[in-house]
């Protein structure tokens, strides 16, 4: 860059004459519109990042054909600063080149203390399996746990089935016994059955000793029949039977607290 | 940057070594030898002697109801008298890890280190420029922050910029960059008028490193307030009731504590206090023999410094009478009211006649306003009736041309 | 040195052009480079301070970046401070492990926070500056004395007037 600018400098002293007056000029006007107080806000005049655009087309595309070359216009520099800058820049530019020895000696120094990334990664991947052996343990242990546990769970299963299994069993054994028993007994009482030889003798009894369930009951067991039961049936049954049991049964049948003493009496003996 | 570092660090171990006063003790509080506070603080018979003063208020103070930004719901259970007692127990275990007492420390040297000076690079900019350095390993402590200033010196940061740079660049939640507000004092003064100095306490200590110069400052002033408007039941069972008990005892400002303590009645706490300030004041011209009983130590206290005695009155109070101060008000309140009664036992009945004088439910403002005596519908007559028919041809004109009359008169 | 010839016109010859359209630069080429990234929006410049993998492919591209060691906030704050953050770590081995290109911007923000010399810019630029407000002061002295003096013609002319009342 600054090659440019001397070189320019040299070629053409005549505009730049020009341009100096020019921009001093701009820069007392910019200077004057401020008061002794903004002094400080009007120092600045870099500002970094908010440049206009360059014109034409984004600077990652090639460049055409017919641009033979790149014409680089330096901004221009006071002579002054071009001198200052050059032995300063040259001062410069040495440190620089020594400050990235210091920098990778640093980082070289680091790495062979044991604070180097390799260092570092070394000991990850050594923390690393070390806690892989330490949750293979922990998993082993568990696993033991867990088998011994699930022995015992087997165990205890099978026993249990094994109860219920017996158990059931004994049931059903029940179950039979009593079937067994039932269809004995139905056997012993299937003498008193109707059957064809029977059946009119049969009839006979029951028309003889009718059994007759149209009755009131009480709670201590009295039965009232009403009407009262009869042999054989004469003239036309009634029909209506509703408001047969429509009376007071104590008044006919005996007081109610006899019906009670009666009850008593029962439980007594 | 990094040249500087081992320097940097170097410069700050042996500020820190190097320390005359602590910023703890007031200049006004009569101490001419130094103290290691921090080392104090951290003893093992203070500490003890700060954890049995501060009560364990589960209920009232450690779990009482706040605002957080946690959804809890309250959680009941039956239970067995064992187990209630076992889950006290457990809360109180808790509780404990949470009254973990503020540490005390000395604050950070205000002083900055100046690193280089370029007279040449003088006006290079307007603005200071500051440096963080943001390498991983780096803690809040010991990061790097530099300070370029306008005229080309480049200095570290002083604390205050430090820990903004840390809040800048590591955000945490409530933790803004610039102090908020409620640091300053209208804002401060307004919530220490509303009883909250835990919140402004707790605020500051998250906001805020425990050797930060404007930390240790505040809880300073916030101390003092306490200690001057007798509010100590604000900060009782809290974190911060250890710094503050040795904040007092540090400056040989306990009486009004101990009055405190006393007006509750709890004679065990002010033999504490007093015990502290001897164990924090070893200067201190109060002897207290091994085997001393409790009320023996605040005895020869209230003897051996007859200056305090008008700052300990609910404590001597408590020890001639054996009543706590709830008592002795409970007994004035009654007395109050027994003579207000009295009172209007004299009280003349009001009626029409004395309405309007100085006798009546106006007093001394009759002078001023005249009285209007407006009867009631059932009780007025013939007079409201007639008062009626007059208002209903002119509507509320009419009364507000009564109104211009009355001020007429006046 | 090559480049000293581009910018005298008269001397031109098509071998010199061929070398011209290289796309890549010698110098920079396949080094990583370490400059300011905008980041910001409108009116409110923000810059990161990023590792590019090659100065000839342009930083106006976010996947172009390698890694972020560090952001400059060019805007004073309330208390009159920029804010650089810088990773210091990192860019020490960007500049030594892989020997990057710095941008000026960034070896002036390096010279200022004191881990390189101060760039011989923020020396001109610095040098400007107090030329600059020394020339403001002169001026301001100057229009001070043009005032009073003008003042005192007044006083001096009022003073005329009261003295001979007409």
């Amino acid at each position: 860059m600054i090659f440019f600018a001397i070189v320019n400098f040299q070629n053409s002293p005549k505009m730049l004459g020009s341009r100096l007056s020019s921009t001093i000029t701009t820069g007392r006007c910019l200077l004057a519109a401020t008061s002794h107080a903004e002094v400080t806000g009007s120092i600045q005049k870099r500002q970094m990042g908010r440049r206009q655009p360059k014109q034409g087309k984004p600077p990652i595309l090639p460049p055409s054909k017919k641009v033979l070359y790149h014409v680089v216009h330096a901004a221009w520099q006071k002579p002054e600063d071009v001198e200052e800058l050059l032995w300063r820049r040259h001062a410069y530019n040495n440190a620089v080149v020594s400050l990235r020895e210091v920098f990778r000696a640093e980082i070289a120094q680091n790495a062979s203390h044991g604070q180097g990334i390799e260092a570092m990664k070394e000991a990850e991947a050594l923390e690393f399996d070390e806690l892989i052996l330490e949750n293979q343990k922990r998993n082993e242990a568990k696993r033991a746990a867990r088998e011994s546990r699930e022995s015992e769970a087997t165990k205890e299963t099978k026993r249990v089935i094994l109860d219920e299994i017996h158990v059931e069993l004994e049931k059903r054994n029940l179950e039979k016994k009593a079937a067994e028993e039932e269809v004995k007994r139905a056997i012993e009482r299937s003498s008193g059955f109707v059957d064809r030889e029977n059946l009119e003798k049969k009839i006979l009894e029951a028309l003889e000793k009718p059994t007759i369930y149209d009755f009131a009951i009480d709670r201590a067991g009295n039965k009232y029949f009403v009407p009262q039961p009869v042999k054989y049936q004469e003239g036309t049954p009634t029909r209506q039977k509703g408001r047969l049991y429509d009376q007071t049964l104590g008044t006919q049948m005996g007081m109610m607290e006899e019906a009670a003493g009666g009850e008593k009496r029962h439980l007594e003996q | 940057m990094f040249k500087f570092k081992p320097k940097i660090s170097a410069l700050a171990r042996i500020s820190s070594e190097i320390r005359f006063s602590s910023q703890w003790i007031k200049a006004s509080s009569s101490s001419n030898e130094d103290i290691n506070v921090e080392k104090l603080f951290v003893d093992q018979e203070v500490q003890k002697l700060l954890t049995d003063l501060t009560e364990i208020d589960l209920e009232h103070k450690v779990f009482r109801p706040r605002r957080t930004s946690i959804q809890q719901r309250s959680h009941f259970a039956l239970m067995t008298e064992e187990r209630l007692e076992k889950t006290r127990e457990r809360m109180r275990e808790e509780a404990r890890r949470f009254l973990q007492f503020v540490p005390v420390k000395e604050p950070r040297e205000e002083s900055v280190q100046i690193l280089a000076q370029d007279s040449e690079l003088k006006d290079f900019d307007t603005s200071k420029f500051v440096f963080t350095d943001i390498t991983f390993d780096a803690t809040d402590q010991d990061r790097t922050v530099v300070v370029r200033e306008p005229d080309g010196t480049l200095r570290t940061a002083n604390p205050e910029e430090h820990d903004r740079m840390n809040r800048t660049y590591y955000q945490k939640p409530n933790r803004p960059v610039n102090a908020p507000a409620l640091f300053a004092d209208p804002y401060l003064q307004n919530a220490l008028d509303k009883n909250e100095h835990e919140f402004v306490l707790d605020w500051a200590c998250w906001f805020y490193e425990p050797d930060d110069p404007s930390y240790i400052r505040l809880s300073q002033l916030v101390f003092d307030r306490i200690n001057e408007s007798g509010k100590f039941h604000v900060i009782t069972s809290t974190r911060h009731f250890g710094p503050f008990t040795f904040f007092l005892a540090l400056n040989d400002n306990i009486p009004k504590l101990l009055n405190y303590f006393g007006g509750l009645g709890r004679l065990a706490d002010c033999a504490n206090l007093v015990r502290l300030q001897k164990a924090v004041r070893p200067d201190w011209r109060v002897t207290i023999a091994q085997g001393d009983s409790d009320e023996k130590i605040v005895k020869d206290f209230i003897k051996q410094n007859a200056r305090f005695r008008d700052h300990i009155g609910d404590l001597q109070a408590f020890i001639s009478t054996g009543k706590v101060k709830s008592e002795h008000e409970a007994e004035k309140h009654f007395g109050l009211r027994e003579r207000l009664g009295r009172v209007d036992k004299r009280r003349v009945r009001i009626t029409s006649g004395n309405i309007r004088g100085n006798e009546g439910p106006l007093g001394e403002l009759s002078d001023e306003y005249s009285v209007k005596v407006v009867k009631s519908e059932g009780t007025g007559g013939s007079d409201g009736a007639e008062k009626k028919e007059e208002g209903r041809g002119r509507g509320r004109w009419r009364s507000r041309d009564q109104n211009t009359d009355d001020k007429k008169k006046e | 040195m090559v480049f000293l010839l581009f910018s005298d016109f008269a001397v031109y010859e098509p071998h010199q052009v061929l070398e011209m359209r290289k796309l890549v630069i010698p110098k920079y080429f396949g080094r990583p480079s370490i400059g300011l990234a905008l980041f910001g929006c409108t009116n409110r410049p923000f810059y990161h301070v990023c590792v590019f993998p090659d100065r000839a492919l342009g930083r106006r591209y976010e996947g172009n970046i390698l890694e972020q060691v560090g952001t400059f906030d060019p805007l004073p704050n309330q208390k009159n401070e920029k804010l650089v953050a810088l990773n210091f770590g990192r860019l020490k081995y960007w500049i030594g492990e892989r020997n990057a290109h710095i941008s000026v911007p960034v070896l002036e923000l390096l010279g200022l926070s004191g881990l390189f010399p101060i760039h011989p810019k923020s020396f001109i630029r610095a040098k400007d500056n107090r030329a600059l407000i020394a020339d403001q002061q002169l001026k301001a002295v100057a229009e001070a004395a043009d005032a009073e003096k003008l003042n005192e013609e007044q006083v001096s002319s009022g003073a005329t007037s009261t003295s001979h009342p007409q």
